[in-house]
């Protein structure tokens, strides 16, 4: 099932319930921590969802709402016109740039509280546009972001730059750039270390 | 220098040459000893080193990656400052001055008397110190032509301007505060709090530095990359007031040890008054801030340290002194990001001197009338450098763009300006492609 479908029949679903700012907090919060599980665990979206969003209905009237609106959906694109590819074709056609920048990325966010790392990559997907690609490329990035989904589309090595520079300033935002400064450096060491074979030097994306 | 200038430049012989025009003052060579030269000639020398002072202080403050661009401005700044000032400044500030506004001759003085060529000189070094008071302010996130182009403005015209009303009549006519009786010996007002009126305009056009405040305003820690250099820095700076405050007598006389007495109470009460104030808030007392507290100190006694006693010079410093200690929080309330402090100890500091230059008047003390012109004149400074420093800061980013961009911030400006690091052999902490600097 396409993202981007997911997403909007999960909106659909939700909209009974929450509007304007509260449903796009519940987007967001599904969009980072949910979208990629399946149907059943939406239970525990709905849950969270409740401890902060100020729901009254019963959460079975949510949940069936939501269930509802996820079982219209057709059926999937084909893969083909996806820039989403599956993990297996993934390793075959990765190149070096993309999969160092995803390394240096994931390095940087893991190592933050789980909640600032929740924070850092929605504040990556809210500041995507600034990239200014072609809407597949950016539907990878979030995919990847979102859900962990390998890229396989290619972008430009200034695009790559752009997205380490993205989430440098979210570091600096949430932490400061002291810390900023001192995370970036660190991670880069760290990938360095774990893709010392790569053709593609880290470093270049700094 | 601007309430005592009139008798020491022989009046009579300087109305006249105004009548005469502005390169006929050869006669006023006699008016100055050899000795007088001499003073003015090693003062200016000092207030040059200031630049040096400056350039370690604020490089200290700014974090490893943008050491070079900070020492950069400060070098360039008295450069491109010392041509604009030479060009246009000192017509503007020290020529005849019929409407008391701006001085209209002596433009790229090319022929003059030995005397003027000194106080040439002196001046410029005097107008070099006024703009880079703004470049530790702006530092870590202004491109460095936006910046430049600012320090030409600034030498060209805001502060010429401004010390043709404080100080001007040196070819003729006067500045209207200087005509109401407006005190600023060497430069509270003038030189500093010019200085630090263009550094708030600048800081607020450019916003804060990238996460330097926290989502409820909270001001983040983005310590110095080296305190050794600020206290070097303070030093300097504090050993060439000597020359600034002692060489605008522009005489070698009798006077100028009060003067320098009152100078070193002024930056020694300036320290120990931050030191107490911060014992008393409970809290460390830091170098930066002793440091800063006393070059604040010496910025508040610059306007009336010929003219108060140094009782007065010493309370003078410790307010300074608490005034350094407290605008940074200020600041920070209004998210105005100043890496240096340069607005409160220049800006701030320098209007409390101006108006303690006139409570603590010698022979006059807390005459109300005397008070009310510092005060006019602190705020004519106040508006005239923050609005047309504002407007300059404006138009340059309207045009060429004044900020840096994210990227730029990340890799450091010594990198992204200028492709070289401070410390290329031990930066520890690289958050640029080391392939792009200059080999």
């Amino acid at each position: 099932m396409e993202f981007e479908q997911k997403k909007m029949a999960v909106e659909q679903g939700l909209t009974p319930f929450l509007s304007g700012e509260s449903l796009a907090h519940a987007l967001r919060l599904w969009e980072l921590k949910y979208a990629g599980d399946p149907v059943f665990a939406l239970v525990r979206f709905i849950n969270e969802l409740y401890e902060h969003a100020s729901l009254t209905a019963p959460r079975t009237k949510v949940l069936q709402s939501l269930i509802r609106a996820l079982n219209k959906l057709p059926d999937p694109i084909p893969k083909v016109q996806a820039p989403i590819a599956h993990p297996a074709k993934v390793e075959e056609s990765q190149n070096d740039a993309v999969h160092t920048c995803c390394l240096l990325v994931d390095t940087l966010i893991d190592r933050l509280p789980h909640d600032e790392g929740v924070g850092v990559r929605q504040y990556l997907l809210d500041h995507l546009k600034q990239l200014k690609q072609p809407e597949p490329i950016l539907n990878a990035i979030r995919a990847w972001l979102s859900q962990r989904q390998p890229i396989t589309a290619p972008i430009p090595e200034t695009v790559l730059t752009r997205i380490v520079n993205l989430v440098y300033v979210a570091l600096c935002e949430y932490e400061g750039p002291t810390k900023a400064d001192r995370a970036l450096h660190e991670a880069v060491l760290i990938v360095e270390k774990s893709i010392s074979d790569s053709k593609f030097p880290v470093r270049r994306l700094l | 220098m601007a309430s005592r200038p009139f008798h020491r430049w022989r009046f009579p012989f300087m109305a006249a040459s105004a009548l005469i025009g502005p390169m006929a003052l050869a006669a006023d060579v006699s008016a100055h000893t050899a000795a007088d030269t001499l003073w003015v000639a090693i003062s200016a020398a000092l207030v040059f080193f200031m630049q040096a002072g400056f350039a370690l202080l604020e490089g200290g403050m700014a974090r490893s990656k943008n050491a070079v661009n900070v020492l950069m401005k400060n070098y360039m700044d008295a450069c491109v400052g010392g041509l604009i000032f030479w060009l246009v400044g000192f017509g503007l500030m020290f020529g005849h001055n019929a409407t008391g506004w701006f001085g209209a001759s002596h433009f790229a003085l090319n022929d003059a008397t030995a005397w003027d060529w000194m106080f040439l000189f002196f001046q410029m070094m005097f107008a070099a110190t006024s703009t880079t008071i703004a470049s530790g302010a702006m530092a870590e996130r202004i491109h460095f032509r936006a910046y430049l182009i600012g320090a030409c403005v600034i030498s060209g015209l805001i502060y010429p301007v401004f010390g043709s009303w404080a100080w001007g009549g040196h070819g003729g006519g006067d500045g209207w505060l200087k005509a109401l009786g407006f005190v600023d010996f060497a430069g509270s007002t003038v030189v500093h709090s010019i200085g630090g009126w263009c550094a708030l305009a600048g800081i607020i056009v450019l916003g804060p530095r990238l996460g330097r405040f926290g989502p409820r305003g909270e001001p983040r820690p983005m310590p110095g990359h080296n305190l050794s250099l600020v206290a070097l820095g303070g030093f300097i700076l504090w050993f060439s007031w000597f020359g600034f405050n002692g060489g605008s007598t522009l005489t070698a006389d009798g006077d100028i040890g009060k003067i320098l007495v009152n100078t070193h109470l002024g930056a020694c009460a300036g320290a120990v008054g931050a030191a107490l104030f911060s014992v008393v808030l409970g809290q460390r007392v830091l170098l930066t801030t002793t440091v800063n507290a006393s070059i604040g100190g010496l910025v508040a006694v610059t306007a009336g340290c010929a003219t108060m006693e140094p009782g007065y010079a010493i309370l003078t410093g410790l307010v300074a002194g608490v005034i350094a200690t407290s605008g940074p929080a200020l600041l920070a309330k209004m998210r105005w990001d100043d890496v240096v402090d340069a607005v409160s100890v220049h800006a701030f500091c320098g209007v409390w001197g101006t108006l303690a230059a006139g409570l603590f008047y010698h022979g006059d003390l807390f005459n109300p009338s005397r008070i009310v012109v510092q005060a006019v004149g602190a705020l004519a400074a106040l508006v005239w450098g923050l609005g047309t420093a504002g407007l300059t800061y404006l138009l340059i980013a309207r045009t060429i763009g004044i900020r840096s961009t994210t990227l730029h911030e990340q890799r450091g400006l010594d990198f992204t300006e200028h492709a070289e690091i401070g410390y290329p052999e031990f930066q520890h902490m690289q958050t640029f492609n080391p392939d792009g600097l200059h080999r």
